[in-house]
Protein backbone atom coordinates (compact mmCIF):
# COMPACT_ATOMS: atom_id res chain seq x y z
CA UNK A 1 0.00 0.00 0.00
CA UNK A 2 0.79 3.40 -0.57
CA UNK A 3 2.03 5.51 3.00
CA UNK A 4 0.28 7.82 4.31
CA UNK A 5 2.13 10.51 2.86
CA UNK A 6 0.37 9.67 -0.40
CA UNK A 7 -2.72 10.51 0.83
CA UNK A 8 -1.39 13.75 2.52
CA UNK A 9 -0.26 14.93 -0.94
CA UNK A 10 -3.67 13.92 -2.75
CA UNK A 11 -6.09 14.98 -0.36
CA UNK A 12 -4.09 17.97 -0.50
CA UNK A 13 -4.02 18.20 -4.29
CA UNK A 14 -8.02 17.95 -4.75
CA UNK A 15 -8.46 20.58 -1.95
CA UNK A 16 -6.87 23.06 -3.95
CA UNK A 17 -8.91 21.85 -7.19
CA UNK A 18 -12.17 22.08 -4.66
CA UNK A 19 -11.77 25.67 -4.41
CA UNK A 20 -12.77 25.56 -1.04
CA UNK A 21 -15.93 22.91 -1.76
CA UNK A 22 -15.84 20.36 1.04
CA UNK A 23 -14.38 17.11 -0.38
CA UNK A 24 -14.73 13.54 1.65
CA UNK A 25 -12.10 10.40 0.65
CA UNK A 26 -15.50 9.10 -0.95
CA UNK A 27 -16.87 12.29 -2.98
CA UNK A 28 -17.31 11.77 -6.79
CA UNK A 29 -14.91 14.11 -7.92
CA UNK A 30 -15.88 13.61 -11.48
CA UNK A 31 -19.94 14.10 -11.25
CA UNK A 32 -19.08 16.91 -8.74
CA UNK A 33 -17.44 18.57 -11.59
CA UNK A 34 -14.48 19.02 -8.83
CA UNK A 35 -11.99 17.86 -11.46
CA UNK A 36 -11.89 19.11 -14.71
CA UNK A 37 -9.52 18.44 -17.77
CA UNK A 38 -7.23 21.31 -16.99
CA UNK A 39 -7.17 20.60 -13.35
CA UNK A 40 -6.69 16.77 -13.85
CA UNK A 41 -3.64 17.71 -15.77
CA UNK A 42 -2.69 20.07 -12.96
CA UNK A 43 -3.60 16.74 -10.47
CA UNK A 44 -1.44 14.24 -12.49
CA UNK A 45 1.46 16.91 -13.00
CA UNK A 46 1.74 16.86 -8.91
CA UNK A 47 1.22 13.18 -8.28
CA UNK A 48 4.41 12.48 -11.02
CA UNK A 49 6.15 15.31 -9.03
CA UNK A 50 5.38 14.95 -5.51
CA UNK A 51 4.67 10.81 -5.73
CA UNK A 52 7.55 9.90 -7.98
CA UNK A 53 4.52 8.20 -9.79
CA UNK A 54 4.02 7.88 -13.41
CA UNK A 55 0.71 8.38 -14.53
CA UNK A 56 0.78 7.48 -17.96
CA UNK A 57 -2.51 8.88 -20.53
CA UNK A 58 -4.25 5.52 -20.65
CA UNK A 59 -4.36 5.51 -16.70
CA UNK A 60 -6.55 8.79 -17.27
CA UNK A 61 -9.99 7.14 -16.77
CA UNK A 62 -12.62 7.66 -14.52
CA UNK A 63 -12.02 4.39 -12.24
CA UNK A 64 -8.47 5.54 -11.83
CA UNK A 65 -9.89 9.41 -10.25
CA UNK A 66 -13.63 9.24 -9.37
CA UNK A 67 -12.53 10.07 -5.83
CA UNK A 68 -9.25 10.86 -3.68
CA UNK A 69 -9.51 6.84 -2.57
CA UNK A 70 -9.67 5.84 -6.30
CA UNK A 71 -7.07 8.49 -6.55
CA UNK A 72 -5.33 6.85 -3.51
CA UNK A 73 -5.33 2.95 -4.97
CA UNK A 74 -4.48 3.76 -8.41
CA UNK A 75 -0.62 5.19 -6.91
CA UNK A 76 -1.17 2.02 -4.73
CA UNK A 77 -0.47 0.20 -7.30
CA UNK A 78 1.65 2.70 -9.77
CA UNK A 79 4.40 2.76 -6.69
CA UNK A 80 4.32 -1.15 -6.32
CA UNK A 81 4.35 -1.98 -10.01
CA UNK A 82 7.77 0.64 -10.14
CA UNK A 83 9.45 -0.59 -6.50
CA UNK B 1 22.41 -3.05 -28.36
CA UNK B 2 25.91 -1.84 -28.03
CA UNK B 3 27.26 1.44 -28.76
CA UNK B 4 28.74 0.26 -32.30
CA UNK B 5 24.92 -0.25 -33.76
CA UNK B 6 23.68 2.75 -32.70
CA UNK B 7 26.41 4.20 -34.34
CA UNK B 8 25.75 2.74 -37.55
CA UNK B 9 22.11 3.11 -36.92
CA UNK B 10 23.31 7.22 -36.63
CA UNK B 11 25.03 7.08 -39.97
CA UNK B 12 22.58 5.32 -41.81
CA UNK B 13 19.59 7.92 -40.44
CA UNK B 14 21.93 10.65 -41.74
CA UNK B 15 22.78 9.27 -44.71
CA UNK B 16 19.14 8.76 -45.21
CA UNK B 17 18.48 12.76 -44.28
CA UNK B 18 21.19 13.77 -46.64
CA UNK B 19 18.85 12.01 -49.22
CA UNK B 20 15.74 13.49 -48.35
CA UNK B 21 17.33 16.88 -48.29
CA UNK B 22 18.60 15.68 -51.69
CA UNK B 23 14.88 14.60 -52.84
CA UNK B 24 13.27 17.35 -51.53
CA UNK B 25 15.99 20.21 -52.75
CA UNK B 26 15.10 18.33 -56.63
CA UNK B 27 11.42 16.71 -56.70
CA UNK B 28 8.82 18.33 -58.81
CA UNK B 29 6.27 20.00 -56.76
CA UNK B 30 4.11 17.32 -58.23
CA UNK B 31 6.05 14.75 -55.86
CA UNK B 32 5.53 16.41 -53.10
CA UNK B 33 2.65 14.19 -51.74
CA UNK B 34 2.19 11.05 -50.25
CA UNK B 35 3.93 7.97 -51.49
CA UNK B 36 6.27 4.79 -51.47
CA UNK B 37 9.71 6.35 -51.09
CA UNK B 38 11.09 9.21 -48.89
CA UNK B 39 7.62 10.13 -47.36
CA UNK B 40 6.26 6.94 -46.43
CA UNK B 41 10.11 6.45 -44.60
CA UNK B 42 9.41 9.69 -42.91
CA UNK B 43 6.20 9.05 -41.45
CA UNK B 44 7.39 4.99 -39.95
CA UNK B 45 10.80 6.86 -37.82
CA UNK B 46 8.97 7.51 -35.26
CA UNK B 47 6.75 3.93 -34.85
CA UNK B 48 8.65 1.46 -32.79
CA UNK B 49 10.18 -1.52 -35.50
CA UNK B 50 7.58 -4.06 -33.93
CA UNK B 51 4.69 -1.86 -35.33
CA UNK B 52 6.36 -1.87 -38.91
CA UNK B 53 8.61 1.45 -38.16
CA UNK B 54 12.25 1.89 -38.04
CA UNK B 55 12.27 2.58 -34.42
CA UNK B 56 14.61 6.04 -34.66
CA UNK B 57 12.63 7.78 -32.91
CA UNK B 58 10.82 11.49 -32.21
CA UNK B 59 14.21 13.37 -32.48
CA UNK B 60 15.15 11.47 -36.14
CA UNK B 61 11.36 12.46 -36.95
CA UNK B 62 11.38 16.27 -36.17
CA UNK B 63 15.02 16.70 -37.75
CA UNK B 64 13.42 15.00 -41.20
CA UNK B 65 10.43 17.33 -40.63
CA UNK B 66 12.24 20.38 -40.03
CA UNK B 67 14.56 19.04 -43.47
CA UNK B 68 11.45 18.47 -45.30
CA UNK B 69 10.28 22.42 -44.56
CA UNK B 70 13.57 23.58 -45.37
CA UNK B 71 14.64 22.26 -48.39
CA UNK B 72 10.97 22.85 -49.89
CA UNK B 73 10.31 25.83 -48.38
CA UNK B 74 6.53 24.20 -48.35
CA UNK B 75 4.67 24.33 -45.10
CA UNK B 76 1.41 22.48 -45.66
CA UNK B 77 3.32 19.00 -46.39
CA UNK B 78 5.46 18.55 -42.98
CA UNK B 79 2.57 19.89 -41.21
CA UNK B 80 0.17 17.29 -42.89
CA UNK B 81 2.82 14.72 -41.88
CA UNK B 82 3.36 15.78 -38.55
CA UNK B 83 -0.69 16.19 -37.70
CA UNK B 84 -0.96 12.11 -39.01
CA UNK B 85 1.88 10.94 -37.24
CA UNK B 86 1.19 12.69 -33.93
CA UNK B 87 -2.85 12.85 -33.88
CA UNK B 88 -3.35 9.53 -35.59
CA UNK B 89 -0.58 7.61 -36.09
CA UNK B 90 0.06 8.05 -32.26
CA UNK B 91 -3.45 7.13 -30.72
CA UNK B 92 -3.15 4.18 -32.89
CA UNK B 93 0.09 2.71 -31.58
CA UNK B 94 -0.79 3.47 -28.02
CA UNK B 95 -4.50 2.50 -27.75
CA UNK B 96 -5.09 0.30 -31.25
CA UNK B 97 -6.24 -3.39 -31.18
CA UNK B 98 -3.97 -5.24 -33.11
CA UNK B 99 -6.44 -5.42 -36.12
CA UNK B 100 -6.76 -1.64 -35.94
CA UNK B 101 -2.61 -1.43 -36.09
CA UNK B 102 -2.82 -4.34 -38.71
CA UNK B 103 -5.53 -2.40 -41.28
CA UNK B 104 -4.75 1.40 -40.44
CA UNK B 105 -1.61 1.88 -39.10
CA UNK B 106 0.80 -0.24 -41.33
CA UNK B 107 -1.41 1.58 -44.30
CA UNK B 108 -0.72 5.27 -42.66
CA UNK B 109 3.01 4.49 -42.44
CA UNK B 110 3.62 3.15 -45.77
CA UNK B 111 1.90 5.82 -47.06
CA UNK B 112 -1.18 3.65 -47.99
CA UNK B 113 -3.55 5.65 -46.57
CA UNK B 114 -4.08 8.87 -45.15
CA UNK B 115 -5.28 9.46 -41.89
CA UNK B 116 -7.19 12.68 -39.75
CA UNK B 117 -8.10 13.49 -36.40
CA UNK B 118 -11.30 14.88 -35.80
CA UNK B 119 -12.32 16.58 -32.45
CA UNK B 120 -13.04 20.00 -33.09
CA UNK B 121 -16.33 21.30 -33.82
CA UNK B 122 -17.70 24.91 -34.55
CA UNK B 123 -19.22 25.53 -31.47
CA UNK B 124 -16.41 23.35 -29.51
CA UNK B 125 -12.74 25.15 -30.24
CA UNK B 126 -10.81 26.09 -27.12
CA UNK B 127 -13.63 24.40 -25.20
CA UNK B 128 -13.43 21.04 -27.02
CA UNK B 129 -14.75 19.40 -24.21
CA UNK B 130 -18.48 20.90 -24.99
CA UNK B 131 -18.52 19.03 -27.74
CA UNK B 132 -21.75 17.72 -29.15
CA UNK B 133 -21.09 14.51 -31.67
CA UNK B 134 -22.70 11.66 -30.11
CA UNK B 135 -22.42 7.91 -30.64
CA UNK B 136 -25.23 5.74 -28.89
CA UNK B 137 -25.63 1.96 -29.27
CA UNK B 138 -28.26 0.67 -31.49
CA UNK B 139 -29.84 -2.50 -31.14
CA UNK B 140 -27.59 -4.44 -33.22
CA UNK B 141 -24.72 -3.46 -30.80
CA UNK B 142 -23.29 -1.08 -33.72
CA UNK B 143 -22.39 2.48 -32.50
CA UNK B 144 -24.39 5.18 -34.51
CA UNK B 145 -22.46 8.59 -34.44
CA UNK B 146 -24.32 12.06 -34.82
CA UNK B 147 -23.05 15.20 -35.16
CA UNK B 148 -20.36 16.91 -36.93
CA UNK B 149 -16.82 18.32 -36.84
CA UNK B 150 -14.47 20.77 -38.51
CA UNK B 151 -11.09 21.79 -39.12
CA UNK B 152 -9.98 18.57 -40.00
CA UNK B 153 -6.46 18.64 -41.20
CA UNK B 154 -5.83 15.95 -43.83
CA UNK B 155 -9.69 15.60 -43.85
CA UNK B 156 -10.07 16.02 -47.96
CA UNK B 157 -7.48 13.08 -48.70
CA UNK B 158 -8.10 10.95 -45.32
CA UNK B 159 -9.02 6.85 -45.46
CA UNK B 160 -9.25 6.62 -41.94
CA UNK B 161 -10.54 9.10 -39.20
CA UNK B 162 -9.96 9.32 -35.79
CA UNK B 163 -13.42 10.67 -34.50
CA UNK B 164 -14.03 11.78 -30.71
CA UNK B 165 -17.91 11.78 -29.99
CA UNK B 166 -19.35 11.92 -26.46
CA UNK B 167 -20.90 8.35 -25.25
CA UNK B 168 -22.17 9.77 -22.05
CA UNK B 169 -23.58 12.40 -20.51
CA UNK B 170 -21.90 14.38 -17.49
CA UNK B 171 -18.11 14.84 -16.55
CA UNK B 172 -16.26 14.57 -20.31
CA UNK B 173 -13.45 12.66 -18.02
CA UNK B 174 -15.98 8.95 -18.92
CA UNK B 175 -17.93 10.73 -21.38
CA UNK B 176 -15.91 10.23 -24.30
CA UNK B 177 -15.11 7.61 -27.22
CA UNK B 178 -12.88 7.61 -29.69
CA UNK B 179 -13.51 6.02 -33.15
CA UNK B 180 -11.52 4.49 -36.24
CA UNK B 181 -13.84 5.20 -38.73
CA UNK B 182 -13.30 4.48 -42.24
CA UNK B 183 -13.94 7.03 -45.18
CA UNK B 184 -16.28 4.59 -47.06
CA UNK B 185 -18.72 4.03 -43.93
CA UNK B 186 -22.13 5.06 -44.65
CA UNK B 187 -23.21 8.09 -42.85
CA UNK B 188 -20.19 9.88 -42.98
CA UNK B 189 -20.21 12.91 -45.21
CA UNK B 190 -16.39 14.64 -46.21
CA UNK B 191 -17.16 18.12 -46.85
CA UNK B 192 -15.16 20.13 -49.31
CA UNK B 193 -11.78 21.89 -48.60
CA UNK B 194 -11.93 25.09 -46.78
CA UNK B 195 -10.04 27.80 -48.54
CA UNK B 196 -7.54 29.11 -46.04
CA UNK B 197 -4.36 31.61 -46.14
CA UNK B 198 -1.65 29.77 -44.34
CA UNK B 199 -0.40 26.21 -44.48
CA UNK B 200 -0.77 26.27 -48.39
CA UNK B 201 -0.37 22.61 -49.45
CA UNK B 202 -2.30 21.15 -46.51
CA UNK B 203 -5.37 20.30 -46.83
CA UNK B 204 -8.60 20.96 -44.30
CA UNK B 205 -12.54 20.26 -44.34
CA UNK B 206 -15.48 19.50 -42.12
CA UNK B 207 -16.88 16.04 -41.47
CA UNK B 208 -20.52 15.84 -40.75
CA UNK B 209 -21.90 12.56 -39.11
CA UNK B 210 -25.69 11.31 -40.22
CA UNK B 211 -27.07 8.15 -38.38
CA UNK B 212 -23.14 6.83 -38.90
CA UNK B 213 -22.60 3.05 -37.86
CA UNK B 214 -19.42 1.67 -37.46
CA UNK B 215 -19.32 -1.88 -35.76
CA UNK B 216 -17.87 -2.50 -31.78
CA UNK B 217 -14.54 -2.79 -32.99
CA UNK B 218 -14.43 0.60 -34.20
CA UNK B 219 -13.56 2.18 -31.23
CA UNK B 220 -10.38 3.13 -30.26
CA UNK B 221 -9.04 2.30 -26.43
CA UNK B 222 -11.83 1.69 -24.67
CA UNK B 223 -15.89 3.09 -24.46
CA UNK B 224 -15.47 5.71 -22.19
CA UNK B 225 -12.12 6.07 -22.51
CA UNK B 226 -11.43 8.55 -25.29
CA UNK B 227 -10.01 11.55 -23.12
CA UNK B 228 -7.09 9.51 -22.86
CA UNK B 229 -6.95 8.96 -26.23
CA UNK B 230 -7.53 13.09 -26.81
CA UNK B 231 -4.56 13.69 -23.93
CA UNK B 232 -2.07 11.38 -25.62
CA UNK B 233 -2.58 12.76 -29.23
CA UNK B 234 -2.46 16.19 -27.58
CA UNK B 235 0.55 15.84 -25.66
CA UNK B 236 2.47 14.59 -28.49
CA UNK B 237 1.26 16.75 -30.72
CA UNK B 238 1.71 20.28 -28.72
CA UNK B 239 5.34 18.79 -28.53
CA UNK B 240 6.08 18.29 -31.65
CA UNK B 241 3.82 19.56 -34.47
CA UNK B 242 5.85 22.67 -34.83
CA UNK B 243 8.89 20.74 -35.78
CA UNK B 244 9.40 21.92 -39.29
CA UNK B 245 8.82 25.29 -38.09
CA UNK B 246 12.52 24.86 -37.32
CA UNK B 247 13.17 24.08 -41.00
CA UNK B 248 10.78 27.11 -42.25
CA UNK B 249 12.97 29.68 -39.79
CA UNK B 250 16.16 28.25 -41.19
CA UNK B 251 15.69 28.83 -44.50
CA UNK B 252 13.89 32.66 -44.31
CA UNK B 253 16.89 33.47 -42.07
CA UNK B 254 19.33 32.14 -45.30
CA UNK B 255 17.43 33.79 -48.05
CA UNK B 256 17.50 37.45 -46.02
CA UNK B 257 20.86 37.12 -45.24
CA UNK B 258 21.95 36.77 -48.83
CA UNK B 259 18.92 39.55 -49.51
CA UNK B 260 20.67 41.72 -46.87
CA UNK B 261 24.03 40.83 -48.45
CA UNK B 262 23.33 41.58 -51.84
CA UNK B 263 20.50 44.59 -51.66
CA UNK B 264 22.57 47.84 -51.71
CA UNK B 265 21.29 50.98 -50.54
CA UNK B 266 23.35 54.00 -49.87
CA UNK B 267 26.23 52.60 -51.81
CA UNK B 268 26.72 49.71 -49.48
CA UNK B 269 25.02 46.39 -48.69
CA UNK B 270 22.01 46.58 -46.00
CA UNK B 271 23.96 44.00 -44.49
CA UNK B 272 26.42 46.62 -43.21
CA UNK B 273 23.69 48.82 -41.62
CA UNK B 274 23.56 48.13 -37.98
CA UNK B 275 19.54 47.99 -38.19
CA UNK B 276 19.50 45.62 -40.63
CA UNK B 277 22.29 43.45 -38.44
CA UNK B 278 20.33 43.78 -35.00
CA UNK B 279 17.31 42.37 -37.00
CA UNK B 280 18.83 39.29 -38.80
CA UNK B 281 21.14 38.51 -35.11
CA UNK B 282 17.31 38.47 -33.17
CA UNK B 283 16.18 36.20 -36.23
CA UNK B 284 19.31 34.13 -35.73
CA UNK B 285 18.57 34.36 -31.41
CA UNK B 286 15.16 32.95 -31.82
CA UNK B 287 16.14 30.11 -34.31
CA UNK B 288 18.85 29.10 -31.89
CA UNK B 289 16.26 28.62 -29.12
CA UNK B 290 13.77 27.06 -31.61
CA UNK B 291 16.11 24.19 -32.41
CA UNK B 292 17.48 23.70 -28.86
CA UNK B 293 14.14 23.42 -27.28
CA UNK B 294 12.57 21.25 -30.36
CA UNK B 295 15.21 19.03 -29.98
CA UNK B 296 15.46 18.55 -26.05
CA UNK B 297 11.39 17.93 -26.34
CA UNK B 298 12.15 15.11 -29.00
CA UNK B 299 15.01 13.67 -26.76
CA UNK B 300 12.20 13.94 -23.42
CA UNK B 301 9.62 12.20 -25.49
CA UNK B 302 12.01 9.44 -27.03
CA UNK B 303 12.89 8.57 -23.51
CA UNK B 304 9.63 8.44 -22.49
CA UNK B 305 9.43 11.81 -19.99
CA UNK B 306 7.32 13.65 -21.77
CA UNK B 307 4.63 15.43 -19.62
CA UNK B 308 2.13 17.82 -20.64
CA UNK B 309 3.68 20.82 -18.91
CA UNK B 310 6.80 20.32 -21.29
CA UNK B 311 4.79 20.07 -24.30
CA UNK B 312 2.47 23.00 -23.71
CA UNK B 313 6.00 24.90 -22.93
CA UNK B 314 7.40 23.50 -26.13
CA UNK B 315 4.05 24.38 -28.41
CA UNK B 316 3.92 28.27 -26.46
CA UNK B 317 7.59 29.09 -26.95
CA UNK B 318 8.30 27.77 -30.43
CA UNK B 319 5.07 29.68 -31.36
CA UNK B 320 6.10 32.63 -29.74
CA UNK B 321 9.61 32.77 -31.09
CA UNK B 322 8.25 31.91 -34.57
CA UNK B 323 5.95 35.26 -34.71
CA UNK B 324 9.20 36.90 -32.84
CA UNK B 325 11.17 36.27 -35.87
CA UNK B 326 9.12 36.94 -38.58
CA UNK B 327 8.38 40.50 -37.52
CA UNK B 328 11.84 40.89 -38.59
CA UNK B 329 11.59 40.08 -41.86
CA UNK B 330 9.12 42.96 -43.20
CA UNK B 331 12.14 45.04 -41.56
CA UNK B 332 14.63 43.42 -43.83
CA UNK B 333 13.06 43.23 -47.38
CA UNK B 334 11.57 46.95 -47.14
CA UNK B 335 8.62 47.13 -49.76
CA UNK B 336 9.96 43.43 -51.13
CA UNK B 337 7.89 41.82 -48.30
CA UNK B 338 4.66 41.53 -49.88
CA UNK B 339 5.79 40.70 -53.17
CA UNK B 340 4.80 36.75 -53.09
CA UNK B 341 8.21 35.96 -54.51
CA UNK B 342 9.84 36.89 -51.36
CA UNK B 343 7.18 34.66 -49.38
CA UNK B 344 7.31 37.10 -46.06
CA UNK B 345 3.26 37.05 -45.53
CA UNK B 346 3.31 33.35 -46.43
CA UNK B 347 5.17 32.28 -43.45
CA UNK B 348 3.64 35.14 -41.16
CA UNK B 349 0.49 33.45 -41.76
CA UNK B 350 1.91 30.49 -40.88
CA UNK B 351 3.11 31.74 -38.04
CA UNK B 352 -0.03 33.17 -36.88
CA UNK B 353 -1.27 30.31 -37.38
CA UNK B 354 0.60 27.96 -34.88
CA UNK B 355 -0.56 30.12 -32.49
CA UNK B 356 -3.74 28.45 -32.81
CA UNK B 357 -3.93 24.67 -33.40
CA UNK B 358 -3.56 22.17 -30.95
CA UNK B 359 -4.79 24.58 -28.52
CA UNK B 360 -4.30 28.10 -28.57
CA UNK B 361 -1.31 30.09 -26.66
CA UNK B 362 -4.37 30.70 -24.08
CA UNK B 363 -4.88 27.20 -23.64
CA UNK B 364 -1.12 26.50 -23.34
CA UNK B 365 -0.66 29.06 -20.89
CA UNK B 366 -4.07 27.69 -18.49
CA UNK B 367 -2.13 23.60 -19.03
CA UNK B 368 1.24 25.59 -17.54
CA UNK B 369 -0.52 27.51 -15.24
CA UNK B 370 -1.93 23.95 -13.77
CA UNK B 371 1.45 22.23 -13.54
CA UNK B 372 2.91 25.06 -11.74
CA UNK B 373 0.01 24.55 -8.90
CA UNK B 374 -1.46 28.15 -9.37
C1 LIG C 1 -4.45 25.00 -39.47
C2 LIG C 1 -5.30 24.36 -38.43
C3 LIG C 1 -5.38 22.96 -38.38
C4 LIG C 1 -6.20 22.34 -37.44
N1 LIG C 1 -6.31 20.97 -37.45
C5 LIG C 1 -7.16 20.35 -36.59
C6 LIG C 1 -7.35 18.94 -36.67
O1 LIG C 1 -6.74 18.24 -37.47
N2 LIG C 1 -8.26 18.36 -35.83
C7 LIG C 1 -8.98 19.09 -34.91
O2 LIG C 1 -9.76 18.50 -34.17
N3 LIG C 1 -8.82 20.44 -34.81
C8 LIG C 1 -7.93 21.09 -35.64
N4 LIG C 1 -7.77 22.47 -35.58
C9 LIG C 1 -8.60 23.24 -34.65
C10 LIG C 1 -7.82 23.91 -33.53
O3 LIG C 1 -7.44 22.98 -32.57
C11 LIG C 1 -8.71 25.04 -32.97
O4 LIG C 1 -8.72 26.07 -33.95
C12 LIG C 1 -8.21 25.57 -31.66
O5 LIG C 1 -8.39 24.63 -30.65
C13 LIG C 1 -8.91 26.87 -31.23
O6 LIG C 1 -10.29 26.83 -31.38
P1 LIG C 1 -11.05 28.01 -32.17
O7 LIG C 1 -10.32 28.22 -33.44
O8 LIG C 1 -12.48 27.63 -32.22
O9 LIG C 1 -10.84 29.32 -31.30
P2 LIG C 1 -11.74 29.85 -30.08
O10 LIG C 1 -11.86 28.79 -29.06
O11 LIG C 1 -12.98 30.46 -30.63
O12 LIG C 1 -10.80 31.00 -29.49
C14 LIG C 1 -10.70 32.33 -30.00
C15 LIG C 1 -9.74 33.10 -29.13
O13 LIG C 1 -10.26 33.20 -27.80
C16 LIG C 1 -9.32 32.69 -26.87
N5 LIG C 1 -10.04 32.03 -25.77
C17 LIG C 1 -11.06 31.12 -25.85
N6 LIG C 1 -11.42 30.72 -24.63
C18 LIG C 1 -10.61 31.37 -23.75
C19 LIG C 1 -10.48 31.36 -22.33
N7 LIG C 1 -11.26 30.60 -21.54
N8 LIG C 1 -9.54 32.14 -21.76
C20 LIG C 1 -8.74 32.93 -22.52
N9 LIG C 1 -8.81 32.99 -23.87
C21 LIG C 1 -9.74 32.21 -24.47
C22 LIG C 1 -8.48 31.70 -27.65
O14 LIG C 1 -7.22 31.47 -27.05
C23 LIG C 1 -8.36 32.41 -28.99
O15 LIG C 1 -7.32 33.35 -28.94
C24 LIG C 1 -6.93 23.13 -36.50
C25 LIG C 1 -6.81 24.52 -36.55
C26 LIG C 1 -6.02 25.14 -37.48
C27 LIG C 1 -5.93 26.63 -37.49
Amino acid sequence: MADDRSLTVIRAAVAEAAAGRAVTDETPLIQERILDSLSLLGLVARLEQELGVVVHDADILPDNFGSIRQIHTFVSTRSLRAS
Amino acid sequence: MTAADIGVEQESFDQWLAGLRFWAARADAAAYGWGPGPIADLLGLAVPEQLGGSGLGYRAACQALATLAEETGRSGLPFSLAAQMWATQEPLIAFGSPRQREVYLSGLITARMVGAFAATEYEAGSDLLSMRTTATRDAAGRWVLEGSKTFVTNGPDADIFVILARTAPGSALGGLTAFCVPRNTSGLTVGPEIAKTALTGARLCSLSLNACAVVGDAVLGQPGGGFAVLMHAMRVERALILAPVAGLMSRALQRAVEYARTRRQFGRPLAEQDAIRAHLVRMRLSLTSVGETLSATAADADAGRLDHTRSSLTKLHVSTEFNTFCQHLPDIYGGYAVLAESGVTDLIADAVASRFYSGTTDMQMKIIAEGMGL
